[in-house]
């Protein structure tokens, strides 16, 4: 489903000199549809600017990124139009990190449906399945109608994960999305995680805790140390 | 969700006050920090614009001051005469869609694009008084718009103003008083709702919130995002204000010296800039 063929990524700072910075080394991978991957690598080794290139919050600057479609066309997600990833991000693939992009003013239970909202899915029935996911992920039920601004870290990592999943996108890029939870939220975690999998969600993830990754990949992808000559101080 | 076609098409729009000449177009832009032509002093407002709006979503023009976002608005709302450029519509509202499909709307008589403006078009200008007649109350504001969009009843049209001021928060009790009493924010929604009172296709919004206290900004823009998602609006959104593109919108063009140097998914222009200037806007955004 994704074929990654030596992409790369370099950013050229024009204020300072037009300075170029490597974020990674040439990479190439492919995950089939319904596996699960896992990059692994130190710290610098550009994991998470390789997933922000498949969900093009990066701009590769080399190599492609061939990913098949749900109705069975492949595209390069490198040169793919604007306005067709836009329509790939709303109806197949899914991206969660450790941040909650917290909107003012509204609820726990309505940023989590949002995804769901406009896909066919009436309001109450997304409100209804957000209020299931979220007890699911024990948030307590006075939460659940307030606003996330003034929820805890592990709170808002929550309700980010569950807008992650609730409606099971076909690919999932994760960057290390429980960062700060405990371990019986992780472990929930996982299991929300693994019936996506077992739904034939395809996965590409980032995961610090050697156990985390072990319990939900089906393979691992070594990142490696940019050389010396490459190297930079930027720490994506 | 985005459909593939877009409901509106602009290529090459170019606005110049000047008699320009044979160099205003080689000799301005980013790549000479001017928009003013040297040879024959033309300031070219925009030029070369390329722009698609598809149904349902927001696109976002940032820029500095006099880099062309407003004149780029103005021109797509018929306010001033394009010198060169087409715009496309397929907004499948206006009964005279026939006529105007694969037509430059931007050649229209003045009342053709009267009429496409009242059937398919709201705007909310930064200057509440170019959006409002200060002295007639905020409901008559929204009954001449209905007027204009065909509606005849008076009762309905009162209805409807009403109905319209509760979604933007504008007190009701208010309604028959006139803007010129309003705060700033206040003065935004009266224009936000009159400009939805046609159930628009496509909204512009020309820096809505700029001029507006930080808090009463937060609410403004709550309100927008909040009635684009239940009204499906087709939006553009002008801003020399990064926090209000990534809020609002999914796309961005970023523009300079009346050129755009730069269109992407808004989380890309904000995290991975390729231009020099929009690298510099960034950065100066988040410091
Ligand atoms: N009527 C006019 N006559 C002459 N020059 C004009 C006229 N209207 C606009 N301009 C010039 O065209 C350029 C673009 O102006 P425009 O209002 O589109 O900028 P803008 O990007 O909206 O700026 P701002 O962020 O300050 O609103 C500016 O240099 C401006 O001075
Ligand atoms: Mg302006
Ligand atoms: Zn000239």
């Amino acid at each position: 489903m994704l074929r990654v063929n030596n992409l790369s990524k370099t950013f050229t700072i024009h204020n300072l000199g037009a300075k170029e910075i490597s974020g990674f080394r040439p990479v190439s991978f492919e995950v089939a549809t319904g596996k699960t991957l896992a990059l692994s690598g130190p710290s610098g080794t550009g994991k998470s600017s390789i997933i922000k290139c498949l969900y093009r919050t990066y701009l590769a600057t080399s190599g492609s990124i061939e990913y098949t479609m749900a109705n069975g066309e492949t595209v390069n997600l490198v040169k793919l139009p604007d306005t067709e990833m836009v329509r790939l991000r709303q109806r197949e693939i899914g991206y969660v990190t450790q941040f909650l992009r917290v909107l003012p003013r509204v609820s726990a239970t309505e940023i989590v449906a949002g995804p769901l909202i406009g896909t066919g899915v009436s309001y109450d029935d997304a409100i209804q399945r957000a209020t299931v996911l979220l007890r699911r992920l024990r948030i307590p039920d006075e939460l659940l109608d307030a606003y996330p601004v003034t929820f805890s870290g592990g709170e808002q990592q929550r309700i980010n994960i569950a807008r992650a999943i609730i409606w099971k996108p076909r690919l999932l890029l994760l960057d290390e999305p429980t960062a700060s939870l405990d371990k019986g939220s992780i472990e929930i975690v996982i299991e929300l995680l693994n019936e996506l999998r077992q739904q034939g969600t395809t996965m590409v993830m980032i995961f610090h805790d050697p156990d985390v990754m072990h319990a939900l990949s089906d393979s691992i992808y070594l990142t490696q140390t940019i050389q010396e000559e490459e190297c930079c101080e930027c720490n994506r | 969700m985005l459909i593939k076609n877009p409901i509106l098409t602009a290529t090459n729009l170019t606005k110049r006050y000047g008699p320009g000449c044979a160099k205003c177009l080689e000799q301005t832009g980013p790549d000479y920090g001017r928009n003013q032509c040297p040879v024959c002093g033309t300031v070219i407002a925009c030029a070369g614009v390329d722009l698609a709006i598809h149904p349902q979503e927001v696109l976002g023009v940032v820029g500095e001051s006099g880099s062309g976002k407003s004149t780029v608005i103005k021109m797509l709302h018929f306010d001033i005469d394009a010198d060169d450029g087409h715009v496309g519509l397929h907004t499948g509202k206006i009964e005279t869609d026939n006529r105007v499909r694969n037509q430059n709307v931007l050649k229209f008589s003045s009342f053709g694009k009267r009429q496409i403006r009242n059937a398919v078009m709201g705007i909310v200008y930064q200057n509440p008084h170019l959006g409002l007649r200060m002295n007639i109350s905020a409901g008559g504001n929204i009954a001449e718009r209905l007027l204009m969009a065909g509606w005849r009843n008076v009762g309905d049209m009162r209805k409807r103003s009403a109905m319209l001021l509760d979604k933007t928060e504008v007190p009701i009790s208010r309604m028959d008083e006139a803007p010129r009493n309003f705060s700033g924010g206040m003065q935004q929604r009266v224009q936000i709702a009159k400009a939805l009172s046609n159930e628009p296709v496509l909204l512009l919004l020309d820096e809505v919130t700029t001029g507006l206290d930080v808090s009463v900004q937060a609410r403004v823009l709550d309100l927008i995002r909040k009635l684009q998602q239940e009204m499906d609006v087709a939006t553009l959104v002008v801003s020399h204000d990064l926090g209000v593109i990534r809020m609002l919108t999914t796309r961005t063009m970023v523009m300079k010296n009346g050129r755009v140097v730069e269109a992407g998914l808004t989380d890309q222009i904000l995290e991975d800039p390729q231009h020099p200037y929009t690298q510099l806007l960034v950065s100066s955004a988040l410091h």
